[in-house]
C-alpha cells in the first residue's frame, strides 16, 4: 500500500509543481507600473533593455522607460531569454549603451546667478577657502583651509581661494579687480579663482600696488608656474592644493623683493632687478646662484669668511682621508716581508772569531714546549744533511 | 760575544773560548771538516707540509727582494743528543753551502733559525755582518714571536712570524743606519760586549760565580734565552 502512494506521489509531484504559482507581488494600479519601469533610479534609463514578452506584467517590449530619448535600443525587443520570439537557438547580442545616458548622469551645475552669486561675491569672505558649493571633498577643504591659514600666519601675503564649477563663469557684471580692493583694500592679498578640473582658467588677481610694483612678465611667470603644478594631477582637490603651494611659494618671493624695492626704490626700475625678479618665481632656489646679489643679507666679509670655512673644512676631509689612506699603506707595507724598496747595508770590517771563517758563533736560543706532541723523538743519524 | 760551547763571553777578536777552549778546531774535530749543502728551508725533521713549506718560501723570496745583502735560511730537524744546538749552528754556518744563494749573499750575512726538535730548542744563527745589525734582543724578540706556534706545533705559522719579525728588524736598522753609520754600531756593540767582561767585584766569591757558570753552562736552555746575563762586574 505504501508502495503504490509513493509511486502516486511521484507521478503526480510534476504537475504539483506546475500547478504551483508564486504569490508575486503587483502593482494596485496599471499605473504606477508604468511610472516605474524596472532599474528607475538605479541605472540609467536605456541600459537595461525594456522587454516584451512579459504577459504577465501586461505590456508589451515598446514601454517607454523615464530619461529616454525616445529612441528604442537597438535590439531591445529582440534580447530576452533565446527561443521566446520564436527563433530558438538564436541568440542575440546586447544592445550598446547610449552615449547620452552616461552623459546625463553628471548633473549640471547651475549658474553663478541669485544666491550663488551671492554667497561668491555678497559679502568680503571671511575663511580663505571660498566655497559654497562644496565643490572640494570635505578632507581636502579641511586641508587647504588650514593650509590656507598657516600661510596667512606665515606670511603677511595671503592667499584666497575661490571654488568654481568647471562649467561655470563670472558674471560679466562682476570685476573681481574691484571685489578685491572693495574687501581687501591694499593689504597684500591675492585672489585665486580656481575653476575645477579646469587649471588653465584660473584667475589671480592681486592689489593695484602690487601690480604697478613689478612688470606683468613676473605675474604671467607666477601664473605659469601655478599651471605647471595643477596640469600635474587630473584631480580637481590635488590640482588646487598644488596650485595653493605653488603659490604660496611665489609668494614668499615676491614679498622679499617687495621688502627689497622698499629699502632702494631706485631698484624698481632697474632691468637688471626686474630681469633678475622675473627668473626669481620662475626658480627661486636656483637664482640664488645666479643673482646672489639679490639675496645677499650678509656682509661681503662675512660671506668670504663662510666661503673660505666652506673649503676649509672640505680640504681638511681630503686631507684626512689621504693621510689614512697612506698610513694604511705604509703600516701594510711594513707589515709585510718584503714590502718597500730594496734596503743595502753599509759594508764594514769584520774580525774572525773562535776561526770561523762566517760565523763567530753569534747564538740566540730559546725552548719551547709542544702541545700533544708527547715526548723527545728518537734522534736520527747525523744532521740529515 | 758568547762561546757556543759554554756561553760565557768572550772577546770580539778571541781566537778560543778563554773559559773552554772551545774553535772551530773543537768543532771539526767533533763534527767534520766537510762541506755540506743545505736548501734555503732544510726540513731534516719532515714536519713541514707541502704548503707551509711553499709559503715560507714566498716569504723568504721576499725578504731576499728588500734585504739584497742577506741570507735567510732554516734548518728543523731533530738533534742527536750530543750535539748542542748554538755548536751546530756554529758549525752549520762555517760549513754550509746553501742552494741557491747568489755570491753577494754569503754566509757572513746569514741568519739561520735552527729547530730542535729533540730538546724544543730553537735559535737563530749569526753571521759576523748579521751580528752587526741583529741584536741579541731583538733576536730574542724575534724567537718570542714565534714561540707561540712553536708550543702548539705549527711550524709553518711559527717560522712564518719569524722570518716576518727578521724583516722588520732589519728594516728598522737600516733607518736607524740612516741616521748613524754602521762602524758606530759596530762600536756600541764591541762596547757592550765589553762590558760582560769587566773585573769581578771586589768580595764577591770566586767558587760561586764559577758554580753559577758551570751550572748554566751545563743544563739546556729553558724557557730562556741562550745567552746567560752575568752580573755586572762578573766575568
Amino acid at each position: 500500500m505504501k508502495a503504490y502512494s509513493l509511486i502516486l506521489l511521484l507521478v503526480l509531484a510534476p504537475a504539483f509543481v506546475a500547478a504551483a504559482k508564486l504569490d508575486l507581488p503587483e502593482w494596485e494600479e496599471e499605473k504606477e507600473a508604468e511610472a516605474f519601469p524596472l532599474g528607475i533610479g538605479l541605472f540609467p534609463a536605456g541600459l537595461v533593455p525594456a522587454t516584451e514578452e512579459e504577459p504577465d506584467e501586461g505590456e508589451g517590449g515598446d514601454r517607454e522607460t523615464a530619461g529616454a530619448s525616445g529612441e528604442d535600443a537597438p535590439g531591445t525587443e529582440e534580447t530576452g531569454a533565446p527561443g521566446r520570439d520564436g527563433e530558438a537557438g538564436e541568440e542575440q547580442a546586447p544592445a550598446p549603451v547610449p552615449a547620452t545616458a552616461e552623459a546625463e548622469a553628471v548633473e549640471p551645475l547651475p549658474p553663478i546667478e541669485g544666491d550663488l552669486r551671492n554667497w561668491y561675491f555678497g559679502l568680503a569672505p571671511v575663511e580663505f577657502l571660498i566655497d559654497p558649493q562644496h565643490l572640494l571633498t570635505e578632507q581636502k577643504s579641511n586641508d587647504l583651509r588650514r593650509f590656507l591659514e598657516f600661510h596667512s600666519d606665515e606670511s603677511n601675503f595671503h592667499i584666497y581661494a575661490m571654488i568654481v564649477g568647471e562649467t561655470q563663469e563670472i558674471p560679466e557684471d562682476v570685476s573681481l579687480e574691484e571685489l578685491h580692493a572693495d574687501w581687501f583694500g591694499e593689504n597684500p592679498v591675492v585672489l585665486m579663482v580656481y575653476f575645477r578640473e579646469r587649471p588653465e582658467k584660473t584667475r589671480l588677481v592681486y592689489n593695484t600696488s602690487v601690480q604697478s610694483a613689478f612688470d606683468q612678465t613676473v605675474f604671467d611667470r607666477i601664473r605659469q608656474n601655478l599651471l605647471r603644478e595643477g596640469g600635474a594631477t587630473e584631480n580637481a582637490p590635488d590640482q588646487v592644493e598644488k596650485m595653493a603651494v605653488e603659490l604660496s611659494i611665489q609668494l614668499y618671493w615676491l614679498t622679499k623683493l617687495l621688502e627689497r624695492q622698499i629699502g632702494d626704490p631706485s631698484l624698481a626700475d632697474d632691468t637688471a632687478l626686474a630681469r633678475a625678479a622675473t627668473n626669481e618665481v620662475i626658480a627661486p632656489r636656483v637664482l640664488r646662484q645666479d643673482a646672489p646679489a639679490l639675496f645677499r643679507d650678509e656682509s661681503t666679509l662675512r660671506q668670504w669668511l663662510r666661503i673660505a670655512a666652506q673649503w676649509a673644512v672640505l680640504l681638511s676631509i681630503v686631507l684626512l682621508a689621504g693621510a689614512t689612506s697612506w698610513l694604511a699603506a705604509w703600516v701594510w707595507r711594513r707589515q709585510s716581508p718584503g714590502g718597500g724598496k730594496p734596503l743595502l747595508f753599509p759594508e764594514c770590517e769584520i774580525s774572525p772569531r773562535l776561526g770561523g771563517e762566517f760565523s763567530g758563533g753569534g747564538f740566540v736560543g730559546m725552548s719551547f714546549e709542544l702541545g700533544d706532541m708527547g715526548g723527545r723523538e728518537e734522534a736520527g743519524e747525523g744532521f740529515g744533511l | 760575544m758568547k762561546c757556543p760551547s759554554c756561553f760565557r763571553p768572550i772577546d770580539h777578536e778571541a781566537d778560543t773560548c778563554y773559559s773552554c777552549g772551545y774553535s772551530i778546531v773543537a768543532s771539526k774535530a767533533k763534527y767534520g771538516d766537510n762541506i755540506v749543502q743545505m736548501s734555503r728551508v732544510h726540513d731534516a725533521a719532515h714536519c713541514l707540509r707541502k704548503q707551509d713549506r711553499d709559503e715560507l718560501n714566498r716569504t723568504l723570496d721576499s725578504l731576499e727582494v728588500r734585504f739584497p745583502q742577506m741570507l735567510f735560511c732554516l734548518y728543523l730537524g731533530a738533534l742527536p743528543d750530543n750535539l748542542s744546538i748554538s755548536e751546530f749552528g756554529f758549525w752549520l754556518l762555517n760549513h754550509a753551502q746553501i742552494k741557491g744563494a747568489e755570491y753577494a749573499r754569503p754566509n757572513d750575512n746569514a741568519l739561520l733559525a735552527i729547530v730542535d726538535l729533540n730538546t724544543r730548542q730553537a735559535g737563530i744563527s749569526l753571521g759576523y755582518f748579521s751580528e752587526m745589525l741583529v741584536t741579541e734582543e731583538e733576536a730574542y724578540r724575534i724567537l718570542m714571536a714565534a714561540r707561540p706556534h712553536l708550543v702548539n706545533g705549527e711550524y709553518g705559522p711559527a717560522f712564518r712570524r719569524l722570518f716576518h719579525a727578521m724583516g722588520r728588524v732589519l728594516g728598522r736598522k737600516a733607518r736607524v743606519l740612516k741616521r748613524k753609520p754602521i762602524e758606530l754600531l759596530r762600536e756600541e756593540r764591541l762596547a757592550r760586549a765589553a762590558g760582560r767582561l769587566h773585573l769581578p767585584v771586589e768580595g764577591a766569591s770566586l767558587n760561586g760565580v764559577e758554580a753559577h757558570h758551570q751550572q748554566s753552562a751545563a743544563a739546556p736552555v729553558a724557557g730562556g734565552s741562550q745567552t746567560v746575563r752575568t752580573p755586572a762586574g762578573v766575568a
